[in-house]
């Protein structure tokens, strides 16, 4: 009976062995070790044995079978594995170059794009956004900001007048006494807006144009707090350390008022065209808030003091992304805002 | 405004200072300077040369054939100038010299003659514009006399930025910048050269009065007789000139040379015109009147006017009249200088359309106590050129309007708490002092007198101290400082989150592009695309009147980028969020909101198929960002590009939030006549006010769910909504849901059907549903829906 075993276990190996397809192989599992398989048949001898035999016979067969189990399930993978590769050989047209699914690209608008990074920008610092309405009233334009009637002011914001006597607002100026009025002392908030000047449009002016105001009150807030938060700020704006300085400016709301200047990042601060050969970029207007403002907003000059500032939005964006023609922005030419993909 | 350095250097010494740092220092702490320039710097090797002989050109009609003495040697020179003569003295470029627009000199031959350098004019040397001909030299020079060191030529001209002076009328003129140097530097302002007026007051008095106190705050007046043929010193001429004013005649030079120094106009009139006296009045009616520029003008009414007792004789701060001006024999002015009110002024000239140096000057507000300092100075300059002037009245001052002094009191803690640094007490008062401010300290306490050329509007109070102290002192050398601060809870702006959210889906999920259009109709486009608008909000002064009227609806102008885009694109999709206004008329207070707009425009799509993906992007859109289901109901909207058929209200709980359209054909075919348009308008303040639906949570089915899709012929004329209802009808227990799946309407359907397929989600909760428990579902809807008519197809 060994015998018989040993000859199944060489003719089974060899035909194993042979065998050229995962059918074939499968074949010789179900005749060798399946129901009525040659070794199941062989086991069935067992019970005309004696102790011994039948000890002997079992363990060898067995060893046997899981012998065989084991080089069929070789044999399956070798042949798998040879059928990937055969499939994968065989030379395909497939072209990895032809492009990409074409999904619609849409596109914000450039001054959106700066905005919301701004925005992050604030809001991680804890500032609200806030907002005002672009018809705005005189009030709120003008007097509250320290701009009185016949103030030389007025006529620097050539202001487009309503039929009703309401403005469309010159600056986001007016958001501060309105968020003065409505949130009170401490403040931190920010308000980008559409502003409107009324002057002729050309590659460099346009009639309707988007800032950023700014503002922060609190007890004790001092210039040299301005200047740090300034320079804090347009740190992240411009992703980088900046260079600022600050030189009297003279805006009605803010006393003492200042323009800021960016070091040139063109040249470095070397002088270049963009800078005028003067190392510095005329960038903001700001200032400690005018103590008649604070009063117009409701808030103790003598208990608080604060800072404001304002931001060319619009402006940001065209130096952002190189736009020469300011015009542009209104157009709603697709060729360029479809350019702006980016978030 | 100009500036010159030499001008300066008469009242603060700048030895030692490097000029560019100066006026970086200025802008610094000052006013902005816009421009430096060194001029002169071209003008080399120029020297006097007395002219010996002149004889005619053999060759030439023009030229003339000069010897003249160089100072080292007789040379000869070939020269065009008309007015060259024997015994003149001259500028003379020598060989290797150079002058304006002639970089370099040298030997030439003209029309045959040799000539050794060149006889210059005025404008050569770049202190005039004269070129009518030689510059020629009074007074007893020495040939070979360096040029330079007869006339200032080199000089450093400095452009401040008139904007940034606004408040500043003290800046207004030389000295005045000269003092703010001086601050800088810590260096000391020296004094004017001032006459005492000596022997005037012995005479009578001017006949002045001033009726319009409100507008004419000070009047200051003396008569001065003996005045001769005078000519205006050469440097005096030059600084004009560098500062931007050309040389007219002695007496009108020296008023305008006063007030480049000093900053206050003066006005000379010839005695012989006023002779009856002063009145300071304003017209009470449209007077015609021509200023010495000869232009005749209609003044307005409320126009402050000088006037004698017959007639006016100059508009107040802003020009003399013709009738009245100094002439060549003129030989006894009475001079004016005087105190008119800051914006009275400003609204007179903006009126009369006539803005001058003198009214400039005005509008930002003057200290009156300039007027007899500016006339003492006047008489200083005036007796340099001509001794024996004799005073023929006395010094005449109507001061109707005292300015009242400004006392300030601060403390050092309030200061050091107000700039963040802390300044030594010294240091502050030291500025103060330099800028003429008057400060007694007291312990911490500044009692400040303010200087009445800062105090007529500029300083007023505690922070424009801090302001005068922290510029001198540098912003620059204020050291940042972090700030602790109250930590709040922040309240973001919901509006701006939604804003992003839409405008993040709009351009990502949609692929539209968003776009920024004005907030005021192009009337233009619209009459020609036949748009039709009740809006009622209107601008005054509009750009243009066909850009007058603000938008009540965002459609128009999108349209006219649809318009704008077609010849580039087969398909696309503007939006933008913006504002829009209303009101019942032009008059009322409007109302305004921002709306939502989306514009879908295709060559290939047809317009039924952009309303389907309108519907459905707004759809996706409120449910993202609300998780509502928007109601749809025919449309009520009176705008004409609306589609009488093909469009929709929008609305959420009886809140109407807007419409949806295809564009109107009698619009479509006057804009992109390839194009099909549908757009949606949403009113975002609408959408923005409902509050976000919470996400019902049900617990998902341990036992598998069985999907029906049946689909039903249907009469064309049913609608979708009314099939809906019909469904929502049935009643079955294992129901869990249904929805639409597809329209067909297509070939192999019976005449006058469509073909609408719908799933069904059936399930239960206790078991695995068996397929007796689905026919039995599937019977019992077939037989309800069959009832109905809607049979299977």
């Amino acid at each position: 009976m060994i015998e018989k075993i040993s000859k199944l276990r060489d003719t089974a190996i060899g035909r194993i062995k042979e065998a050229v397809s995962s059918t074939e192989v499968e074949e010789l599992r179900v005749k060798l070790l399946g129901k009525k398989g040659e070794l199941t048949e062989m086991l069935k001898d067992l019970k005309n044995m004696d102790i011994e035999e039948r000890k002997q016979f079992g363990q060898e067969a067995n060893a046997l079978k899981n012998e065989l189990t084991e080089i069929i399930e070789g044999k399956f993978k070798e042949l798998s594995a040879n059928d990937v590769k055969k499939s994968l050989s065989s030379g395909s047209n497939f072209d990895i170059s032809l492009p990409g699914t074409n999904f619609k690209l849409g596109s914000l608008h450039p001054v959106t794009i700066v905005q919301k990074e701004i925005e992050r920008i604030f809001t991680g610092m804890g500032f609200n956004i806030v907002d005002g309405p672009e018809a705005e009233e005189e009030f709120f334009n003008f007097e509250a900001l320290n701009i009185p009637k016949h103030h030389p002011a007025r006529d620097m914001q050539d202001t487009y007048w309503l039929e009703n006597g309401s403005l469309l607002r010159t600056h986001t100026s007016p958001c501060q006494v309105r968020a003065m009025q409505k949130y009170g002392a401490p403040l931190k908030v920010i308000a980008p807006g559409r502003c409107f000047r009324n002057e002729s449009t050309d590659a460099s002016h346009e009639n309707t144009f988007f800032q950023l105001e700014g503002m922060m009150i609190d007890k004790n807030v001092s210039i040299a707090n301005l200047i740090y938060v300034m320079k804090l700020l347009l740190s992240e704006v411009f992703q980088r350390d900046v260079k600022i300085r600050l030189r009297p400016g003279f805006f009605p709301f803010v006393e003492p008022g200042f323009e800021l200047d960016l070091n040139c990042m063109i040249c470095g601060g070397k002088g270049c065209p963009t800078c005028k050969h003067s190392g510095w970029i005329e960038l903001l207007p700001c200032g400690m808030v005018h103590p008649n403002v604070l009063r117009y907003g409701g808030i103790d000059p003598e208990e608080y003091t604060g800072f404001a500032f304002g931001l060319g939005l619009t402006r940001l964006a065209m130096m952002k992304y190189g736009i020469s023609d300011i015009r542009v922005l209104n157009s709603g030419d697709l060729r360029a805002m479809e350019q702006f993909s980016v978030r | 405004m100009k500036i010159s350095l030499n001008w300066i250097k008469d009242y603060v010494d700048l030895e030692g200072i490097d000029i560019k740092e100066l006026w970086y220092r200025f802008t610094m702490s000052t006013a902005e300077v816009e421009d430096v320039e060194f001029v002169g710097q071209d003008i080399k090797n120029v020297v006097v040369a007395k002219v010996l002989s002149v004889v005619p050109h053999p060759e030439s009609k023009k030229l003339k054939i000069t010897q003249v003495d160089s100072g080292d040697g007789v040379i000869q020179i070939v020269c065009g100038a008309p007015n060259v003569a024997e015994g003149i003295l001259v500028p003379l470029v020598k060989i290797g010299g150079s002058v304006n627009k002639v970089p370099k000199i040298g030997k030439a031959k003209l029309v045959g003659v040799e000539s050794f350098g060149m006889l210059c004019s005025a404008s050569e040397l770049g202190i005039s514009d004269d070129h009518s001909g030689l510059l020629v030299l009074d007074g007893d020079y020495a040939p070979g006399t360096d040029i330079k060191s007869i006339i200032d030529i080199d000089d450093v001209i400095v452009e401040i930025d008139n904007k940034s002076l606004t408040n500043r009328p003290d800046l207004w003129g030389h000295y005045g910048i000269a003092r703010e140097i001086a601050a800088i530097y810590g260096r000391e302002l020296k004094p004017m050269n001032l006459d005492s007026l000596e022997g005037s007051e012995e005479k009578a008095k001017l006949d002045i009065s001033v009726e319009d106190t409100e507008k004419c705050l000070r009047y200051s007046g003396l008569k001065i007789d003996g005045v001769k043929k005078l000519e205006t010193p050469l440097n005096m001429k030059v600084r004009l000139f560098y500062c931007g004013m050309r040389s007219i005649s002695p007496l009108v030079d020296l008023t305008n040379y006063l007030m480049l120094e000093m900053g206050q106009p003066m006005h000379a009139f010839d005695s012989r015109q006023v002779e009856s006296g002063i009145v300071v009045r304003s017209t009470k009616e449209i007077t015609p009147f021509t200023t010495l520029d000869g232009v005749e003008r209609k003044l307005p009414e409320d126009v402050l006017l000088i006037c004698t007792k017959e007639r006016p004789v100059a508009i107040a701060g802003i020009m003399g009249g013709e009738n009245s001006e100094v002439l060549e024999d003129t030989t006894s002015i009475l001079l004016e200088s005087a105190t008119f009110e800051g914006s009275s002024t400003r609204k007179s000239s903006t009126k009369i359309g006539l803005r001058t140096e003198a009214s400039a000057r005005y509008e930002k507000m003057l200290d009156p106590n300039l007027t007899v300092q500016a006339i003492q100075r006047f008489v200083k300059l005036l007796r340099d050129m001509q001794p024996d002037i004799q005073f023929a009245s006395a010094l005449t001052d109507i001061y109707c309007n005292k300015l009242e002094p400004i006392d300030i009191e601060i403390t050092k803690p309030y200061i050091d708490k107000y700039i963040g640094n802390t300044l030594t007490t010294e240091k502050m008062v030291e500025i103060l002092r330099a800028l003429e401010f008057k400060v007694d300290v007291d312990g911490d306490t500044f009692r400040i007198k303010v200087p009445t050329f800062r105090a007529t509007k500029d300083i007023t109070m505690k922070v424009d101290i801090i302001e005068e102290i922290t510029r001198v002192f540098g912003y620059d050398n204020i050291q940042p400082q972090t700030l602790d601060i109250a930590l709040k809870p922040l309240q973001y702006n919901e509006e701006r989150l939604l804003d992003h959210k839409i405008k993040e889906l709009l351009s990502e999920r949609f692929g539209a592009s968003e776009v920024n259009s004005y907030i005021w109709y192009d009337n233009t486009f619209n009459s020609r695309a036949g748009i039709e608008t009740n809006a009622q909000v209107k601008v005054l002064n509009p750009q243009a009147q066909d850009s007058n009227t603000l938008r009540d609806s965002m459609v128009p102008e999108m349209l006219s980028f649809a318009e704008k885009n077609e010849k580039t694109y087969d398909d696309f999709s503007l939006f933008e969020i913006g504002s829009v206004f209303k009101a019942a008329t032009p008059k009322e207070k409007c109302e305004q909101h921002k709306n939502i707009c989306v514009l879908v425009a295709s060559k290939i799509k047809s317009e039924d198929e952009l309303f389907y993906e309108l519907k459905g992007m707004l759809s996706f859109i409120a449910k993202t960002v609300k998780n509502i289901d928007l109601e749809f109901t025919a449309s009520t909207s009176g705008h004409n590009w609306v589609h009488p058929m093909k469009s929709v209200d929008v609305s959420f709980n009886g809140n109407m939030m807007g419409y949806i359209s295809v564009v109107h054909p009698m619009i479509k075919k006057n804009i992109g006549k390839k194009l099909n348009i549908a757009v949606f308008e949403i009113n975002r303040d609408v959408l923005q006010s409902i509050e976000q639906k919470l996400v019902k949570y049900k617990e998902p089915s341990k036992y598998p769910e069985v999907l029906l899709d049946y689909s039903f012929l249907v009469d064309n004329s049913v609608t979708f909504d009314k099939m809906m209802q019909d469904i929502r009808g049935f009643k079955s227990k294992i129901l869990n849901g249904f929805e639409f799946v597809t329209i067909y309407n297509g070939k192999g359907l019976p005449e006058g059907k469509k073909s609408m397929t719908f799933r069904f989600v059936i399930g239960s909760a206790e078991k695995t549903l068996s397929s007796e428990d689905i026919n039995e579902f599937a019977n019992s809807l077939l037989n309800y829906m069959a009832g109905i008519g809607y049979t299977l197809r």
